[in-house]
């Protein structure tokens, strides 16, 4: 479960009446009970100020061209939030990280906590009018195993019995796959050992289902508008590349019926830079994330200064240190503490990256378990010239020169500065700092330890809102995702068995006291929370962006236009 | 004249094929590759999935080959950054585009170029030259993007005349400020150049013998100089074409012009294999196709050349 005593910055529309949700049937625990609701996602109060006619119940959004949506192979953030608009998946999390139903209306868990059983609601269609049913789902699942499909997101059904040997291609029978519809409305999984998250990965959107009718007949032509079905809240109905894409209200949705009835994307390769200018000639009612370079600007300006939102996204930016390379002093666990102690993370997020993103002092993001609201480690500027010294380098000297690297972007060019600079300040010492092509970053960061550098600069952004997608694919010594070779038996030991803890109270213990360890040896020195700030217009009412992707489900089913 | 076309024609073989081995090893040659994700962790599996797919694991001479063959079947085969569409796709929907876009840029260059060169010339050091000539400075110094953003912010954000950006094909006034942007270093190009030929031409023998004729100074310029002023401004106009019509990346992106432009960069930065090929061999083909009409021009501009 998800911090409650977090304050989102939507907060203030609940306390305004603006928004009631509909109180969900309270789900006993995440495993292990049966759960039955009957919640509508979308359903709201209608507003207090009238509302504009349907005609004009249209969001103008900014955004990248997107790929396609193609459930099995979407990855980024134009896929993301449009295509789960498109598809539903079995079920969606709430913002305090309660289970929400969707396509399934209840499911349970068997007491070994391997098989999940999902009933699904009876009538539902999808956008074409065919009938939604479990085979849908388990054509989906397994075609995002299939090596044929070479997905980037195959490894997230690894955790079910025989994903992994039917996609290393160990076996050419995708039945093996443990995903099996036993009747038209019921779907069982079987997985491999138990996962406390596995419901979080069925809310995200490589578990959405695919129209297998279509992909049959269009081949990897199915996601073209006109070709494209979903049994999401929205249908694609018109998308020029690079120009504009038209989603329009489902009229065969099974659940509430949006008050919104269109969001027109604009498509660009840089809505970043350009949003703002359109935002302001009235061409756009949101904006993309809003640039540091522009951030002053529009704080001081009478207009836009009021119609600025800043959202939370779950994910940190941290220094990656090789803890292994004795030849660099960052392998030393007191020279990163020293270095974690004189970061003053408050300037740095406030000063340097105009405040949008939030001070770091631990690893995991608020909002996941594992989240530590006091930093294990204290004392300051003092504290770590006093940790510098016993490293062997009083007052800096004899410090040799560190090289830290990061793949180009603005945040990071802004922050790696700082921070040179704040190190020079406090202890003396020198960073080099190298910038890099993206591509060409990647390039160096898959043969790291190859490299000439101590350190780079990167960051890490949920997917959904679990340790699972922090702890144990990142700094698991098994994984290694970050390629910092650091290992500490205690740590892994707490975060495989907490990947499998049904007691959230347990698992929850488990990964703070994780946390500890992690924020304690700083493998990772960390810089910031990830968030985001656009303008709104005054007339859009209930958009907001929840901190992790596949938290998107209801985005635009919750947005209502006014009359303006 | 069709004899010299078909010699030209096929003098472009081997300079494509050139244009495709450069482009080749240098795409290759490049550090990182399309799949050289560091931010989301790919299995080793799932990259050995999307590596056999791809033919990524053969030899690089197997890889030149199999695309050229595929290249030479009019296949260009998938982009790798977005998989569901082809690169004969993405050519046929945003070059055209370029294409279009280019051509009214082009026009307006040539209507503020001609008479701004030609002006500067008849009226040389006088404050009219001087005025012209500090456009062209303006225009030389001043890049097209700097120019986009100062004419989105001043006609779009400021004054609400025009829409920030967007496309709606050559009749829609979005198309004002890109073609503005892109056009007018093309239209300093031309009058800097179209002033020195001009003077030149000016200076000659039969332009004073036209004049002692008693013909009017107007008919002189525009009859007899311009014509003869024009030969080198179609050479220079080819290589401005060919620029022109590839696209601008960066007055693409600022007025949201979904052209070819931006893929020149996109592609680059995404590694994908496929669409920078294609690219340089679109830009090849552009090129070698614009150098082949100016020649064509010179016939029709200077009688003194014929091709047989």
């Amino acid at each position: 479960m998800s911090d409650e005593r977090i304050r989102f910055p939507w907060g203030s529309y609940y306390e305004r009446g603006l928004i009631t949700r509909r109180q969900f049937v309270k789900l006993s625990a995440l495993i292990g009970g049966a759960a039955t609701a009957g919640a509508i996602l979308a359903e709201q109060q209608p507003a207090a100020a009238a509302l504009a006619p349907p005609a004009k119940q249209v969001l103008r959004y900014p955004d990248f061209e997107p790929l396609h949506f193609d459930p099995a192979t979407m990855e980024s953030r134009p896929e993301i939030l449009a295509g789960m608009a498109l598809f539903d998946p079995l079920i969606t999390f709430d913002d305090a990280g309660r289970v929400v139903p969707l396509a399934a209306k209840s499911w349970e868990v068997s007491k070994d906590e391997l098989t999940y059983t999902f009933h699904l609601r009876p009538g539902m269609q999808w956008s074409d009018g065919h009938p939604v049913t479990a085979a849908d789902y388990e054509y989906a699942w397994k075609r995002v195993a299939d090596p044929e499909t070479a997905s980037d997101y195959a490894s997230a059904f690894y955790p079910i019995k025989g994903a992994l040997d039917f996609n290393k291609g160990t076996t050419k029978n995708r039945d093996t796959v443990a995903v099996h519809a036993a009747d038209a409305l019921t779907l069982r999984v079987t997985l491999a050992e138990p996962a406390a998250y596995f419901l979080r990965l069925v809310s995200t959107w490589n578990y959405m289902p695919v129209p297998r009718w279509q992909i049959e007949k269009h081949g990897k032509k199915w996601v073209d508008a006109g070709n494209h079905v979903g049994n999401g809240m929205f249908t694609l109905q018109k998308w020029e590349h690079d120009r504009e894409m038209v989603i329009v209200a489902n009229p065969r949705y099974w659940g509430a019926k949006p008050t919104l009835q269109r969001v027109v994307f604009t498509l660009t390769d840089d809505p970043f830079r350009t949003s703002l200018p359109a935002f302001e000639n009235n061409e756009l009612d949101v904006t993309d994330q809003i640039q540091p370079g522009d951030i002053d600007r529009v704080k001081k300006d009478s207009v836009l200064g009021k119609q600025i939102q800043k959202y939370r996204w779950s994910g940190t930016a941290m220094m990656f240190c090789d803890t292994t390379n004795t030849n660099s002093p960052l392998s030393k666990v007191k020279v990163r503490q020293a270095l974690y102690l004189a970061a003053d993370h408050t300037r740095l997020a406030n000063e340097a990256l105009r405040g949008i993103y939030d001070p770091a002092q631990t690893i995991t993001p608020p909002g996941t378990i594992g989240y530590l609201e006091a930093a294990p480690l204290s004392g300051g500027v003092d504290r770590a010239r006093q940790l510098l010294a016993e490293a062997g380098y009083p007052d800096g000297k004899g410090f040799p020169e560190v090289k830290v690297a990061w793949p180009k972007l603005v945040t990071y060019d802004l922050a790696a500065q700082a921070l040179q600079q704040m190190w020079r300040d406090t202890l003396k010492i020198t960073i080099t700092l190298q910038r890099m092509d993206r591509k060409e970053f990647n390039a160096a960061f898959n043969s790291w330890a190859k490299q000439p550098y101590d350190a780079y600069i990167e960051r890490w952004g949920s997917d959904y809102e679990d340790p699972a997608n922090w702890a144990n694919i990142l700094f698991d010594s098994d994984q290694d995702f970050f390629h910092t070779r650091w290992r500490n038996a205690q740590f892994d030991s707490l975060i495989r068995k907490g990947a499998g803890e049904a007691d959230p109270a347990k698992r929850k213990q488990m990964y703070e006291a994780a946390e500890k360890i992690l924020s304690t040896e700083l493998p990772a020195i960390p810089l910031y929370h990830l968030g985001v700030i656009v303008a709104v217009k005054p007339w859009v009412q209930g958009f907001r962006l929840p901190p992790a992707a596949a938290a998107w489900h209801g985005t635009f089913g919750r947005v209502k236009i006014l009359d303006h | 004249m069709g004899a010299y076309l078909v010699r030209r024609l096929l003098l472009a073989l081997p300079t494509m094929a050139i244009v495709y081995t450069m482009a080749f090893l240098l795409v290759h040659a490049t550090p990182g590759g399309p799949w050289d994700n560091a931010e989301k962790p790919l299995a080793p599996q799932v990259i050995e999935n999307i590596r056999l797919k791809f033919h990524l694991n053969e030899p690089l001479w197997s890889q030149y080959l199999l695309y050229l063959r595929d290249a030479l079947h009019g296949s260009l085969g998938p982009s790798y950054v977005n998989t569901s569409r082809d690169v004969s796709e993405i050519i046929g929907d945003f070059f055209p585009v370029s294409l279009q876009l280019g051509t009214v840029a082009m026009l307006f260059a040539i209507a503020l170029g001609i008479p701004l060169g030609t002006l500067a010339a008849v009226y040389r050091n006088t404050p009219v030259d001087y005025a012209a000539m500090g456009m062209v400075v303006m225009g030389i110094s001043l890049p097209n993007y700097v120019l986009a953003t100062i004419l989105v912010t001043v006609l779009a954000v400021l004054l609400h005349w025009l829409p920030t950006g967007g496309w709606g094909g050559v009749m829609d006034i979005r198309v004002i400020i890109p073609a503005v942007a892109i056009g007018f270093r093309p239209a300093t190009t031309l009058a800097r150049f179209l002033r020195a030929s001009l003077l030149d031409v000016l200076g000659q023998d039969y332009i004073r013998t036209a004049r002692a004729k008693g013909l009017s100074g107007r008919g002189v310029v525009i009859r007899h100089a311009l014509r003869n002023a024009l030969v080198p401004i179609a050479t220079v106009s080819g290589i401005l074409v060919a620029d022109v019509i590839t696209g601008s990346f960066f007055v693409e992106t600022i007025t949201r012009v979904p052209g070819i432009g931006r893929y020149f960069v996109t592609a680059t930065t995404g590694r994908d294999y496929p669409v920078l090929l294609a690219l340089a061999l679109l830009f090849g083909v552009v090129i070698v196709t614009m150098n082949i009409l100016v020649d064509l021009t010179y016939a029709v501009l200077d009688p003194q050349v014929r091709y047989g």
